[in-house]
């Protein structure tokens, strides 16, 4: 393992049935980095995320997380990372605050230091003084400014994010993404799936291409697209694979 | 970690005492007490009731017999019968199928530890039946046998056997329903099937269990145990840890422990897998059809049926008589014409009676099918995608109610039909009449009324779909109070002094005016509040 590599994924196959979701895909993610993965519709982007967070078991290949084996030792990879799917899940029943300490209780956040976070990151998003209300009653972005908040709550040294701009507002997606930046500055990482390329233009390290299930192009900004811009690549690659 | 798990488990499966579900606000400590305290009276008062009525008027001549072990016996597999009933239908999507699935697995959290908290939630609902049953009927043996601490301990511990024998059983059903469904094709269908299958052979196994004890009632000799060998031994023991009897205690702890372990560790070892394993799907090319454009009404018709026939939990949990009652008239055309010969030479029954007394016994057959019950709540959060669409609400919701009749009035008209022709020599043509009018107004009744209790109780944020379906409110109002109609008209028919034809046809007058009242409520009222949801 390189010094300081966070996340590496080694020749992983996730099979469905007989249709390979995910064939042979290797990449690693160091320390500092903000991780873009693009793909068309089905192409196994959210395989991979979710095999890399252990929600998905796999045929072949091999996850690391800080040197830690997801299939060896998922709980203690667990405790490391954050998960943000595409349409997350939260407890409606629940108001905003018991889901964080809910999510807190499970990561034995103390209770000083979550305070803390959630005060800081309720706040950058306007959301504290929802935070007594049940989720039920949230709208799609409150809830997706929620699951961000519940991410970070542990300050993880990776998140891993499907889609993570879906339903955020402008201000949010600005926070959003200085969030990703200062956890990266910190020694963290990001890896994240997106469809909006100006987004992981403007913000990711290094990128990854995906197509049906393998990996056509990976690596930093400007190795991937040269002088073009990444959408003007991401369709040649399309086209041509 | 397991605490935390546990206590988000119960506030989901009990969240309507918690959560005003229309407002989506908290409720005061007051309400939450009063709601559990009517929940409480509603399960003890329904059921509680009538094994209460049945215990009373078994104890006392057993207990003068020295056979309290009998009586136990019997309840134990009352509670067995009502708590598979109640709880098995319910396994597969509980453990499996949550829609937290992948937030749970992402966080550091012992797998074996979500898979508990699901269990815990199996076991309750478990528990709540069996113990709806034993409890009354253990109070009336204090009441008529007296008290002692070994058959308090015996009757505690009958409770908990019981209830961790429906849990097995559960467990099993729903392993075996994960492990066939991610194989095959048309999975709810075979998942029905494949649960009426293993309730029929319980049904086979409880029914064997019960001529046993018919035999020896008839053969007295030898009933105080000494003389009890092979398969009725089981059962004598069985009835013996009712009054704290050591050796069964043991034996009976020992077997249904081991079976709970052995259950808790096939679930454990294959959990995972089959929690995150996606089911087989086989790519259909698509073949471009003639498609005809169908009316707005057959449209929400059909979008209702499908979801009922696509999920095998909503028609186990809120379809059977679509089955059982057909397969009532089936069992009449064997055994009526007997029964119905035998009740005629008891005094004061009529021809015209029995025809009353079929009708009613259809009725409550039907009332097993609250398919309209859960289907505001099943909407969930697509409600909206159907209020954005140009089709009126009034549409929807008689769409819904039109489901229910879809699938309850033709087995019911069916069974019907099979009740005149077995009883054909029995009743008188008014009976007939009353056999075919009665349960069709009544299940016009129940597709208004259990829409009517949809709609009043209202959870759209489900994260199982089984908590709507199995758990809700609504579901538990539905079913229970749908089956008290037809006792009531069964109980008015033998007090009230009208002849047997004129109370079939004003009974039936009854429910059809009580279904026009509940289709105004639920195209003006309904309509509003449909709207409204959030």
């Amino acid at each position: 393992m390189a010094q300081n590599e966070v996340l590496s994924i080694s020749h992983l196959t996730k099979v469905y049935g007989e249709k390979k979701a995910v064939d042979d895909l290797s990449l690693s993610i160091m320390a500092g980095e903000i991780y873009g993965f693009i793909g068309h519709n089905g192409a196994g982007k959210t395989t991979t995320l979710k095999s890399a967070v252990g929600i998905l078991a796999f045929d072949e290949g091999e996850i690391l997380v800080n040197g830690i084996s997801i299939q060896k030792d998922p709980l203690a990879v667990k405790r490391e990372i954050a998960y943000i799917p595409d349409n997350p899940e939260l407890y409606g029943y629940m108001s905003g605050i018991k889901y964080l300490n809910f999510i807190a209780d499970v990561f034995r956040v103390p209770a000083d230091l979550r305070e803390e976070r959630i005060r800081k990151y309720a706040d950058a998003f306007g959301l504290t003084s929802d935070l007594g209300q049940t989720i039920a009653s949230y709208s799609h972005g409150m809830k997706q400014k929620l699951a961000v908040i519940a991410a970070w709550i542990h300050a993880p040294k990776l998140i891993v994010m499907d889609e993570p701009f879906v339903g955020l507002d402008p201000k949010a997606a600005h926070t959003l993404k200085e969030m990703m930046r200062e956890l990266c500055d910190e020694g963290g990482a990001i890896f994240f799936s997106t469809h909006v390329l100006e987004v992981a233009e403007k913000l990711c390290d290094k990128v990854a291409i995906i197509k049906s299930g393998k990996l056509i192009r990976s690596g930093t900004m400007e190795e991937v697209r040269g002088d073009e811009s990444l959408e003007s690549v991401f369709l040649e690659l399309e086209e041509d694979a | 970690m397991l605490k935390l798990l546990l206590k988000k488990q119960l506030l989901e499966s009990f969240r309507g005492f918690f959560v005003n579900q229309k407002k989506n606000t908290g409720r005061a400590r007051e309400v939450t007490i009063a709601l559990i305290l009517l929940y409480a009276l509603l399960l003890v008062g329904v059921i509680g009731g009538f094994v209460g009525f049945l215990a009373y008027s078994l104890c006392s001549p057993l207990a003068e017999a020295g056979l309290l072990w009998l009586y136990h016996a019997i309840f134990a597999l009352i509670a067995l019968l009502l708590g598979v009933f109640g709880s098995v239908f319910n396994t597969f999507a509980g453990l499996y199928k949550g829609k937290d699935n992948d937030l749970l697995l992402s966080l550091p959290i012992p797998v074996r530890y979500i898979l508990a908290s699901r269990l815990l939630g199996v076991y309750l609902l478990g528990l709540m039946f069996s113990a709806a049953v034993l409890l009354p009927a253990y109070l009336v043996r204090v009441i008529f046998g007296g008290f002692s601490v070994p058959a308090l301990f015996g009757g505690l511990l009958l409770i908990l056997l019981v209830s961790l024998v429906v849990f097995v059983l559960s467990c099993l059903l729903g392993w075996v329903v994960a492990k066939i469904s991610a194989k095959l094709k048309n999975k709810s269908f075979i998942t029905v099937f494949l649960a009426l299958g293993f309730i029929a052979l319980y049904y086979v196994v409880y029914f064997k269990g019960l001529d046993v004890f018919n035999e020896m009632i008839a053969n007295p000799e030898g009933i105080d145990g000494e003389g009890i060998k092979g398969k009725a031994y089981l059962f004598y023991l069985l009835g013996q840890i009712g009054e704290g009897k050591p050796l069964a205690c043991l034996v009976y702890s020992l077997v249904i422990f081991a079976a709970v372990v052995l259950t808790c560790f096939v679930l454990d070892r294959t959990f995972i897998k089959i929690a995150t394993t996606a089911s087989a799907t086989t790519k259909k090319a698509y073949v471009e059809k003639r498609i005809a454009m169908r009316p707005l009404w057959l449209t929400a018709l059909l979008r209702e049926a499908k979801r009922f026939t696509s999920n095998a939990g909503y028609m186990l949990n809120t379809g059977l008589s679509t089955i059982l009652a057909p397969a009532l008239g089936i069992f009449l055309l064997v055994k009526g014409e007997d029964y119905a010969a035998s009740l005629l030479a008891r005094e004061g029954v009529t021809p015209a009676l029995i025809g009353l007394g079929a009708a009613c016994l259809i009725c409550f057959a039907a009332s097993m099918n609250t398919i309209a019950a859960p289907s505001v709540s099943l909407e969930g959060a697509g409600i909206d995608v159907i209020r954005s669409l140009p089709v009126p609400t009034k549409t929807v919701l008689l769409a819904k109610a039109g489901n229910h009749l879809l699938f309850t009035l033709p087995p019911v008209l069916l069974t019907s039909l099979f009740t005149v022709v077995a009883l054909r020599s029995a009743i008188t043509p008014g009976g007939a009449v009353t056999v075919f009018v009665l349960p069709a107004a009544f299940t016009l009744f129940t597709a208004f009324y259990d829409l009517t209790i949809g709609l009043l109780t209202p959870n759209l944020h489900w994260t199982n779909e089984m908590t709507v379906i199995k758990q809700g409110a609504g579901m538990l109002i539905a079913a229970f109070s749908g089956m008290i109609f037809p006792l009531l008209a069964f109980v008015a028919a033998l007090t009230l002094p009208l002849p047997a034809l004129a109370l079939g046809l004003l009974l039936s007058g009854v429910f059809l005016a009580a279904a026009i009242a509940l289709y105004f409520a639920v195209t003006t009222w309904g309509v509003q509040t449909f709207e409204n949801l959030s």
